[in-house]
């Protein structure tokens, strides 16, 4: 025989032996249908195929049976069986450079169910890996692919699917840290922040993440629409509720006609919730309104800060309540007070989503005259319930005198170093945190920072140090 | 008329061509002055700076830093807002597994103005501890005026590249290697011979 015509045999041979050995369309297990589950890889950083240094990196392997959702056809299931406890261990990752080299990223698989799964025309499996982003600052930037593997070969059983399975192949470019971000940029970065904080299980961080968004993009409605979620999956209906109430108010602001793109990725979740909140409360109750002084103090001379404390002290939700209208009342001495229109947010001053029991407080400023020692506060508004029924309300405190000192943290009459170094103990504390003073939160916003440090040391005479 | 129309169109453009600068100046930065390299084991400074501000009363930040690559062993006040009058200092929360410092904060004291320009807010003191990138971003930032009003900023990043300590071999330790390759390579042309043989 030809030496060059045996080496052609020997190759289709090879080939033939290559394909039987690796396509699991030919090696089906015995009793199961000869198909393969698919298996799809994406990635998530700024975009799908863009990673950026020092932001987290989150990677979704999707396993369907290869008739997922079909209805024509008898789906046979595909059963794949655990490894060491769960389906998850029979997949891994691969991670190459531009020159095909395997690359060592601390990837973290966060999602491990256990036991085994079944793919069939209703079950898809879903696994997620991340990358942290203090991990994703020491990759080198360049060009990667990534690649799954779903091998059961070792752990099929006589009644799993046996075989080898990859994923389509993810290029991925990674790029050195952004100099400086667009407001789009930004978005994205919390948004992908909080979905690897809720990822590795820190919904608390990823409620932060956001927060920090809303901060800085108010009218964000990705951040509010991921707030609402956030909130949903942990159990937080109203305020979830209230979130994409907003959510949905600031996308039809934007868009005010929106015929043709309903924003229905934020209506349903909104409908939902509504619905939710509705079967929690039992029935449909009567929110009612009580709105206490918790705390007064001097803004500045002549002008007094009122924190208002508003509870829903009925029997049902209340999806509203707005304070239209104040109203001062001079009880003692001469004088009339005004409401600080620099200082106070003008009315309407509305809260949304009171559940029965539950409070928030509103700061308001007054220009107090000096011959006034005693007067009343009124607050005239509307509470409306779940349906928006609303019920009027007018409720009224009593105050005399101007409360203590601006910056007078410990109440001993003058503002000094000791006030600063309350704020300074509780220095970057939130409400609810071991070390939170409530004397140091002077603003009221629940977080202690230079917002309150700078309060307090403008009260004190210029030229002072303080330890 | 024409020279109304003249001084009238003049205006608009002095206006137009000046509308951006006055906008521009209203946005305050904070900027990570390094893209230095350093060797592993070294200690050094990173400066925080701030340009463009106006009537600057009190600022916050976070510096995050790469705790692979970085460790933060000190922070120490910059000297922009001592200009202003005396402060109250607050170097933030280091943690240095996480990487960052949290809540830096400077504030003025009493009923004075703040302080306007360019100059340094705070200085971070590192030691370079293993190879490779750190970048140095800056977040949470909160910038205050003398009156209690929050100041537009924009943050500009750093980052700092750490050399890891490399081995020059001996000479003979070259020589050896050269023999070794050079055995490598006769072996692989007696092979590569068999092969053209067969």
């Amino acid at each position: 025989m030809p030496v060059r015509k045996s080496r052609k045999l020997i190759r289709a041979g090879t080939l033939a032996v290559f394909l039987a050995s690796s396509s699991p369309l030919l090696r089906g297990q015995t009793g199961q249908p000869s198909v393969a589950p698919r298996f799809a890889l994406s990635a998530r950083s700024i975009d799908s195929n863009q990673a950026v240094e020092g932001w987290p990196l989150i990677l979704q392997g999707t396993f369907c049976h290869p008739q997922v959702y079909s209805r024509s056809v008898n789906v046979s299931p595909l059963l794949i069986n655990s490894m060491n406890g769960s389906w998850s261990n029979t997949v891994h990752l691969v991670v190459t450079d531009s020159s095909g080299a395997t690359q060592s990223w601390p990837i973290q698989l966060v999602t491990i169910p256990s036991g085994p799964i079944v793919l069939d025309a209703i079950n898809v499996g879903r696994l997620f890996w991340v990358v942290a982003p203090s991990n994703t600052e020491a990759i080198a930037p360049g060009t990667y692919m990534v690649q799954g593997t779903l091998d059961t070969t070792a752990s099929a059983g006589s009644s799993g699917w046996s075989g080898t399975t990859n994923s389509n192949i993810v290029s991925l470019q990674v790029a050195p840290p952004l100099a400086t971000e667009t407001s789009d940029q930004q978005e994205r970065q919390y948004e992908l922040l909080a979905e690897y904080d809720q990822l590795v299980g820190n919904d608390v961080q990823a409620l932060n993440d956001i927060n920090t968004l809303l901060a800085q993009q108010p009218n964000s409605v990705g951040g509010l629409a991921w707030k609402g979620t956030i909130l949903e999956q942990t159990g937080q209906t109203a305020g979830a509720l209230a979130a994409y109430d907003q959510a949905v108010a600031t996308a039809f602001a934007i868009n005010p006609d929106p015929r043709a793109e309903p924003p229905e990725a934020l209506l349903t979740p909104q409908g939902r919730l509504r619905s939710k909140l509705l079967s929690q409360s039992g029935n449909r109750g009567t929110p009612a309104i009580a709105i206490q002084l918790l705390d007064m103090g001097t803004q500045a001379p002549g002008v007094v800060f009122f924190d208002l404390k508003i509870s829903n002290v009925g029997s049902g939700i209340a999806a509203n309540a707005v304070i239209q209208q104040f109203a001062f009342n001079t009880t003692a001495g001469t004088g009339q007070l005004t409401l600080n229109n620099v200082l106070t947010p003008l009315p309407p001053i509305s809260v949304d989503y009171l559940a029965v029991n539950a409070s928030t407080t509103v700061r308001i400023y007054v220009n107090v005259p000096s011959t006034v020692t005693a007067y009343s506060i009124a607050e005239m508004g509307e509470i409306a319930d779940i349906f928006g029924t609303p019920t009027p309300f007018t409720e009224t405190q009593a105050v005399t005198g101007s409360g203590p000192l601006l910056g007078d943290l410990n109440g001993d009459g003058s503002v000094g170093c000791d006030d600063l170094a309350i704020v300074k103990a509780s220095f970057g504390k939130k409400v609810g945190q071991p070390g939170f003073d409530p004397r140091a939160d002077v603003n009221g916003d629940g977080v202690v920072n230079v917002l309150d440090l700078s309060i307090v040391a403008r009260q004190l005479p210029a030229g002072t140090t303080c330890p | 008329m024409k020279n109304s129309i003249g001084i009238l169109s003049v205006l608009i453009l002095a206006v137009l061509l000046l509308a951006p600068v006055t906008l521009l100046a209203d946005t305050a930065t904070l900027s990570v002055a390094t893209t230095a390299t350093v060797p592993q084991g070294s200690s050094f400074s990173v400066e925080v700076n701030i340009s463009s501000v106006s009537d600057l009363y009190d600022f916050q930040f976070d510096l995050a830093f790469n705790p692979a690559v970085l460790q933060l062993t000190n922070i120490v006040e910059g000297g922009f807002l001592l200009t202003g009058g005396s402060t109250f200092f607050l170097p933030g929360t280091v943690d240095n597994t996480l990487g960052n410092a949290t809540a830096n904060a400077d504030t003025l004291i009493g009923a004075i103005p703040g302080v306007s320009g360019t100059g340094e807010l705070a200085e971070f003191d590192f030691t370079a501890v293993g190879p490779g990138i750190s970048s140095l971003t800056l977040s949470n930032v909160i910038l205050q005026d003398s009156t209690s009003s929050l100041l537009d900023s924009t943050t500009a990043a750093g980052s700092v590249t750490v050399q890891g300590t490399t081995t020059v071999p001996e000479p003979s330790t070259l020589l050896l290697l050269g023999v070794g390759f050079l055995t490598l390579a006769a072996m692989a042309v007696r092979s590569n011979r068999r092969i053209v043989l067969v």
